[in-house]
């Protein structure tokens, strides 16, 4: 071989290599496919009876941050649909404050449910003067995004379940989701309902590798080992996982009676599929919070699943707290909620509470509106879809329910917190 | 020792590595002929898997489907090389820009035409062979069976027909086979074309087992490049023992130990690769590349 062709050898060496590890930059860069968290509530119309004219109302910009593609677009979609409808009738009902009409603005840009694009889409609209942001929902990329605004003088409404754990108590922060963290979290209190529900002998974890699954895992490990239920396998998959065969042999050989894998329906929904044809049909699946129903679409073979409902079930039509929302949904969709479609509850909820709050604010300013969500009492808000109360540190958080699905066969409890 | 959960790792290091086995020809064929690392490898073997799902929601059934993907995604790499790579031959880093272009521009395709949800295709085989408590599902066996036939008939195509002949003889030095009289730019065309099904297979394979969505091709072009490390760049050989390597160690160290700890060791025995013998496991001499 010559001088020459070893030198070529060399470059193309090297070439590869850089190509590579700019591969695996990539890969850690966009890793995690979080899941995040629910929020508040519906209501229909009203802003209150006024006799103000709205026939050519101010406009109040709002800036959105939504996972419509990436990992996290199957939920942020809903996120999506759940904000314009509330703008929508927001609008329709005018925003009156101290006397005069406002409606909505909304600015809604997709993260791709990636940090450093969320980043770029907070300081456009810091850079344009909007004082309201929703989202991102997702809790890895808040808590990028949430960072890049310190200082700023604007209100921020989230529904991810780790924002608070990771940044504290601001009161320019409205969450409405209830932590997933520490033994008072829901995911603590998932496990509790799951043992009292199933009763079983042991229990399999198998979680996305990020933050978020860490989060379930100790949770779920805690309120197992609390309802006396042997944790005999708990693993982390790696972001991007598509082939859980492996896993699901492992597992196997652990024979355990309940298995829960999170977060997302494009992790459970493979998995399940994927179990059914290793033969492992018997324990009890569960989708961590984050997955749905529709996890389970499309798979015969299991007869026990059950999720977590990070908001409230809107597929159900015998409840009458989500009546409201089901029609107006029905009214702007075409077509009715299905079981997916309780993301769309994380920011309804919030915009059409952020109108109302405006109103008893009787101003636009960000902390004074803060003020009036923070502290008004539930009466202040009659016609949402769901009762919120308020944490230890001022955050808003629905009641979560469980889905239990036998057989096709779907019954929603609340889940009661410790 | 669990007896089953030993054979099912066998099985399930077969299957992952002939996932990877199949992403890494692709990227070797380009990387030996062309002197690109096509990032945008992935995107073919995704917009491959994405066709199988449009045709089957259209009626077309998936063995139909197979040879209609095979033959538009070589027809499509040939176009990409032509029109676009042939352009920059000789700053092989605008190439690889180009391929990450690529990643975007179909990323997007797919992303408008398909969205961001998860699709199921009909499988093609639903059978499962079951050995005592070892369940192997005929789909799986499928991708192991054609990643095999795929290298026993890249290796006669290459060893044994004149474009094969003419292929590497480009690959080893290209102004030689110039003068020698091939026509080395056709030649390189038909190294993208068949990269290009091949990624496009790979598609075809995995949708016969998991769900289509965005993400279907992120972790087989990550191992594949991997593998074009441990094996050797330029080697087909090297691809198929590399992805031995990487899948079997992969479905033992989840089966048996962590997935993290897996990916760590992957790494280290990468390093060590690289370290010891950098030329890959396959690749000693010049007669072993393409």
């Amino acid at each position: 071989m010559t001088n020459t062709l070893r030198q070529q050898r060399g470059a193309r060496r090297a070439t590869v290599f850089i190509a590579l590890v700019g591969l695996l930059l990539a890969a850690c860069g966009s890793g995690s496919k979080s899941a995040s968290a629910p929020t508040s509530a519906p209501t229909s119309a009203s802003t209150g009876a006024s006799t103000v004219s709205c026939a050519s109302p101010t406009s109040i910009p709002i800036g959105a941050s939504v996972s419509e593609t990436g990992g996290a677009a199957d939920i942020g979609q809903v996120w999506a649909k759940g904000i314009q409808l509330a703008v929508d009738i927001a609008n329709k009902n005018g925003i009156i404050v101290a006397g005069k009409c406002y409606n909505f603005s909304l600015s809604e840009q997709d993260d791709a449910t990636s940090p450093e694009v969320a980043i770029g889409i907070y300081q456009k609209f810091l850079q344009n003067g909007d004082k309201y942001i929703l989202g991102p929902g997702v809790g890895t990329v808040f808590t990028a995004a949430y960072a890049s605004a310190k200082g700023d003088s604007v209100l921020i409404m989230t529904p991810t379940s780790i924002g608070s754990v990771t940044t504290g108590y601001n009161p320019l922060l409205f969450q409405t989701h209830i932590t997933d963290a520490g033994t008072g979290g829901r995911v603590y209190a998932m496990a509790g309902a799951l043992a009292a529900k199933y009763k079983p002998t042991s229990v399999a974890l198998l979680e996305s590798q990020d933050p978020l699954g860490e989060l379930h895992e100790q949770g779920l490990t805690a309120g197992f080992k609390n309802a006396n239920v042997p944790v005999v396998y708990a693993q982390y998959f790696p972001a991007g996982t598509t082939d859980f065969a492996p896993y699901i042999a492992a597992i196997k050989s652990k024979n355990p009676s309940l298995v829960i894998i999170g977060y997302l329906d494009t992790y459970v929904h493979p998995f399940l599929q994927q179990a059914v044809q290793a033969g492992f049909t018997s324990p009890v699946f569960v989708g961590a919070p984050g997955s749905t129903f529709a996890s389970i679409q499309g798979i015969t073979g299991i007869s026990n699943y059950a999720v977590s409902i990070t908001t409230r079930a809107v597929d159900n039509a015998s409840d009458p707290q989500v009546a409201a929302f089901r029609a107006a949904w029905t009214a702007q969709f075409g077509s009715e909620p299905n079981s997916g479609d309780f993301w769309a509850l994380s920011y309804f909820d919030d915009v059409l509470m952020l109108s109302k709050a405006m109103s008893v604010a009787g101003s636009i300013d960000p902390t004074a509106v803060a003020t009036a969500l923070h502290s008004t009492a539930s009466e202040s808000y009659p016609d949402r879809t769901l009762n919120l109360s308020f944490g230890s540190n001022n955050i808003a958080q629905y009641t979560p329910q469980m889905g239990y699905w036998l057989n096709g066969q779907i019954t929603y409890v609340n889940l009661p917190l410790g | 020792m669990d007896v089953n959960l030993f054979l099912q790792s066998i099985i399930n290091g077969l299957v992952l590595a002939s996932v990877y086995a199949l992403v890494a020809l692709g990227l070797t064929l380009v990387f030996g002929v062309l002197d690109i690392v096509n990032f945008a490898q992935g995107q073919l073997l995704l917009l491959g898997a994405y066709v199988v799902y449009g045709l089957s929601t259209k009626g077309v059934g998936y063995w139909t489907a197979l040879p209609i993907v095979l033959v538009g995604s070589a027809a499509l790499g040939y176009g990409l090389d032509s029109a676009l790579f042939a352009r920059v031959r000789k700053t092989p880093m605008n190439g690889l820009l180009i391929s990450i272009g690529l990643i975007a521009i179909f990323g997007d395709v797919v992303q408008r035409v398909w969205g961001p949800d998860q699709y199921d295709v009909p499988q093609p085989i639903t059978t499962v062979i079951t050995v005592g408590s070892v369940r192997i599902p005929g789909a799986r066996l499928l991708i192991v069976a054609v990643t095999i036939l795929v290298l026993i008939a890249l290796t006669v195509f290459l060893r044994l027909s004149r474009p094969g002949a003419a292929i590497r003889a480009v690959a080893q030095n290209s102004e030689a086979a110039a003068l020698m009289g091939i026509p080395v730019e056709r030649y390189r065309h038909i190294a993208f074309a068949v990269s290009a099904a091949l990624a496009s297979l790979g598609g075809v394979l995995l949708v016969a087992v998991f769900p289509v969505d965005p993400t279907l091709s992120d972790s087989p072009l990550l191992k594949g490049f991997i593998v074009l490390i441990l094996g050797g760049a330029g080697s087909p050989l090297g691809a198929v023992l590399g992805a031995l390597v990487l899948g079997v160690s992969e479905a033992f160290g989840i089966g048996y130990w962590s997935a993290s700890g897996t990916q760590v060791l992957e790494l280290v025995l990468l390093i060590v690769i690289l370290y010891f013998r950098p030329t890959g496991l396959i690749r000693t001499a010049h007669e072993a590349t393409l």
